[in-house]
């Protein structure tokens, strides 16, 4: 059954959808919706009709529905000029959400920002098909869903600086294909969800902070976690990923990244890691917070930092499968600490390499094992055994005197 | 006493007399001295309305704000440097997994070592900016407060809010206490008494009392921008146009009582659950260069957030000091009063 109404009327389950203004300067509406319920679900389009008053303004498109009620999609068309549409979506009460929604999508020429989005159920349907579940906005406010998200959500806009909370599974990608990934929070409830298995892109801007209770990709399923520039903080148990700040013509930092688990089966890597360098930017003279690198499981991958070294960084163990690669140099006011566990702390198990470019880059800095500064450099007198089994090696190599067989001389 | 003698005992009196002039003053809404490491604004006019339809036009039934009791309520959000002495007295109570993550930590305290002998900091100049907890954690620090921050994991768990009753059902709701005991000394504000701290003015429309429609005395939004260039708050900005910053750095952008930071800084936890919702508690406000503070800073929008997992901002409210705690001063002022009539 078709119905077009600016209220709900006696049927309460009818969406609630709001223009604010009402109408025009020549008292003409400023918008209108169709809401269509066919199986159960609602298909509600919404078309746009505003032109402010005297000049820019702002044109808001509230939707509320109760939470017991579906949403098949809601599509923002039409135009508004010279305006910006802002589009909520919440519950009835504003202390509800709204019931489940398959897709949003925006089609405007003009700008029109997905300002909040509180909803109770999946955002898509199982099972992921690379489907856009939100699109077409150039900016997200906030996004808070309680359960699931099974599709893709790209926004388009510069000022886009998002707030994701996710009480369940990401199963899709987040892209910001300008502004930035401010904070993505993907929760578990009660044992349930709390997993990321798709991208997290920012093609032209950072992504602040990534946190999910569970794990971020699963064994030999990695997920791509890209930014243009830093990545200041990421938190999971398990971290199957190719984390990358290098693609998109910066060579960014990343801040702090820990891989932890009180589990002694978990904080596990498995990918790759490239970036510019670690860096703390809030704490640009080195003092107390050097950047964190934190995987207490085990890793297998390459961590590979393309430029210099520039600050202080602070690793666990550095695996027997994990290849670190510092492209340039590692610079004289940086510090490699490397300290393993509170169980094994000659946390230098893997390879770690200097200058991998081959260039004529050096080793200036200082690295640290349990404490112990690897002295002289690069031919350090520190055997591999008393730093875990592995070794720094700044390019060209040379053999270690006495970590080798036969020992040098003999 | 010689005129011109500034003696010992000149200058204490010249203190309690100054004390019981700020004390008097409460009244009327002026801060206190620090006590307890924070700056209480003092809420009177017991007894103010609700708001009415036309002060809350994007949720004409919300009746909030009347309180008809006295209350304390900090003019600030709580600081890293008094979020950082809780983490650092709990953190042996957590389960191994929590002791590390940024639910407990806040983004502005950074942790070296390990789960098991985790050593917390506060990052790089980050000491005076507005903490961020998760709720819980604000209940537990609630707790601290009121039991004078004794050192025991008791301390934590009792005293505004009982952590035993912190769980979930099957349904997503959750069995925390909604409210606080009822001789709580320390709090987290009630959805009313943080509206009427941030918004109700008794001098607003003709001294007949009003709502303002944004926290800093205004019903017009506040202007986005660096202290230094006139701006009111640092919600709508953007991280690359200046850097984080401390509480209360707009003091001419304050509410009514004298609460700064009501928009930006941090998102604020209320204590209230609604009882159509028993998953959330509702907060209020933007964080720092967070988006819309013309939609998300108004009185009539408010937000929600789950107890756990996610942080969020917190400014305590606190139970007035009882009269008996005076009592001591007076006498004192009236006894010393009488030997210098004597001399």
């Amino acid at each position: 059954m078709l119905i077009t109404t600016l209220q709900a009327g006696a049927q309460p389950d009818v969406p609630d959808i709001e223009f604010t203004p009402a109408t025009n300067e020549n008292g003409s509406a400023s918008g209108s919706f169709t809401a269509e319920e066919i199986g159960g679900k609602w298909n509600i389009t919404i078309t746009c009709n505003y032109t402010p008053w005297g000049g820019y303004g702002t044109f808001k498109v509230k939707v509320e529905t109760h939470k017991d009620e579906v949403i098949r999609f809601i599509t923002v068309d039409g135009y508004t000029t010279g305006a910006s549409t802002r589009l909520h979506v919440r519950g009835t009460n504003q202390y509800q959400a709204c019931g489940p929604v398959e897709y949003i999508q925006a089609d405007m020429p003009n700008e029109v920002k997905l300002v909040e989005l509180w909803m109770e159920g999946d955002l898509g349907t199982a099972p992921y098909t690379g489907q856009d579940v939100i699109e077409g906005f150039d900016q997200i406010g906030g996004v808070d869903i309680v359960g699931d998200v099974y599709g893709d959500i790209v926004t388009t806009g510069v000022s886009q600086n998002s707030i994701y909370v996710i009480k369940g599974d990401l199963h899709g990608n987040l892209i910001a294909l300008d502004g930035y990934h401010r904070d993505i929070k993907i929760l578990s409830i009660g044992g349930s969800g709390g997993n990321l298995y798709g991208d997290i892109i920012a093609e032209n801007g950072w992504i602040k902070s990534l946190i999910v209770d569970e794990s971020i990709g699963s064994p030999g399923a990695p997920v791509n976690i890209w930014s243009r520039a830093s990545l200041d903080y990421l938190e999971c148990q398990d971290l199957y990923a190719n984390i990358d700040t290098t693609l998109y013509g910066l060579s960014a930092a990343i801040y702090e990244l820990r891989v932890e688990s009180a589990d002694p089966a978990r904080g596990n890597f498995e990918g790759s890691i490239n970036c510019g360098y670690f860096e703390n930017a809030d704490d640009p003279n080195d003092g107390n917070d050097p950047a964190r690198f934190v995987i207490t499981g085990e890793q297998r991958g390459e961590i590979t930092i393309a430029r210099d070294q520039l600050e202080s960084v602070d690793f666990g163990t550095i695996m027997a499968d994990t290849l670190f690669s510092i492209g340039y140099t590692l610079l004289s006011k940086s510090t490699m600490n490397i300290n393993g566990s509170s169980t094994d702390p000659k946390g230098l198990k893997g390879q770690i390499i200097i200058n991998s470019t081959n260039g004529s880059f050096s080793w200036d800095g200082t690295v640290k094992v349990d404490g112990t500064v690897l002295s002289p450099v690069p031919y350090y007198d520190n055997k591999s055994v008393d730093l875990g089994g592995g070794a720094v090696g700044l390019v060209p190599f040379s053999t270690h005197r006495v970590s080798c067989s036969p020992v040098h001389g003999r | 006493m010689e005129y011109g003698t500034i003696n010992i005992l000149t200058a204490r009196s010249l203190g309690l007399l100054a004390g019981l002039t700020v004390w008097l003053g409460l009244a009327s809404g002026t801060a206190l001295a620090q006590d307890d490491g924070f700056d209480w604004a003092t809420i009177g006019d017991p007894g103010n309305r609700d708001t009415l339809p036309d002060e809350v036009p994007q949720w004409s039934e919300l009746e909030i704000g009347g309180v008809d009791y006295e209350y304390r309520i900090a003019r600030t959000e709580l600081t890293v440097q008094q979020h950082f002495e809780f983490v650092q007295a709990y953190w042996e109570y957590l389960p191994r997994g929590e002791r590390t993550k940024r639910a407990f930590t806040g983004q502005w305290i950074g942790v070296a070592g390990s789960m098991d002998d985790p050593q917390y900091y506060i990052r790089s100049g980050a000491a005076k900016r507005p903490a961020d907890l998760t709720w819980r954690h604000a209940a537990r620090l609630a707790n601290w407060l009121h039991n004078g921050k004794v050192m025991e994991q008791w301390a934590f768990e009792n005293g505004a809010y009982d952590t035993s009753t912190f769980g979930y059902n099957d349904d997503g709701t959750f069995t925390d206490q909604a409210e606080r005991n009822p001789d709580a000394k320390f709090w987290i504000p009630s959805q009313d008494e943080l509206t009427k701290a941030l918004f109700w003015d008794p001098a607003k429309n003709g001294d007949e009392g009003g709502y303002w429609m944004f926290p800093h005395s205004k019903d017009t939004v506040p202007i986005s921008g660096a202290p230094w260039d006139g701006g009111e708050t640092n919600a709508g900005a953007h991280p690359d146009d200046f850097p984080p910053l401390d509480v209360g750095s707009y003091p001419w952008a304050a509410s009514p009582w004298g609460l700064l930071d009501g928009s930006g800084g941090q998102s604020e936890w209320t204590e209230f659950v609604p009882d159509e919702n028993r998953s959330i508690r509702v907060r209020r406000g933007t964080m720092e260069y967070e988006s819309f503070p013309d939609h998300f800073d108004r009185l009539d929008q408010w937000r929600s957030g789950t107890p756990y997992g996610v942080s969020y901002g917190i400014r305590f409210a606190a139970a007035i000091p009882s009269p008996s705690t005076i009592i001591p001063v007076l006498l004192g002022l009236s006894m010393f009063t009488r030997r210098r009539r004597h001399r």
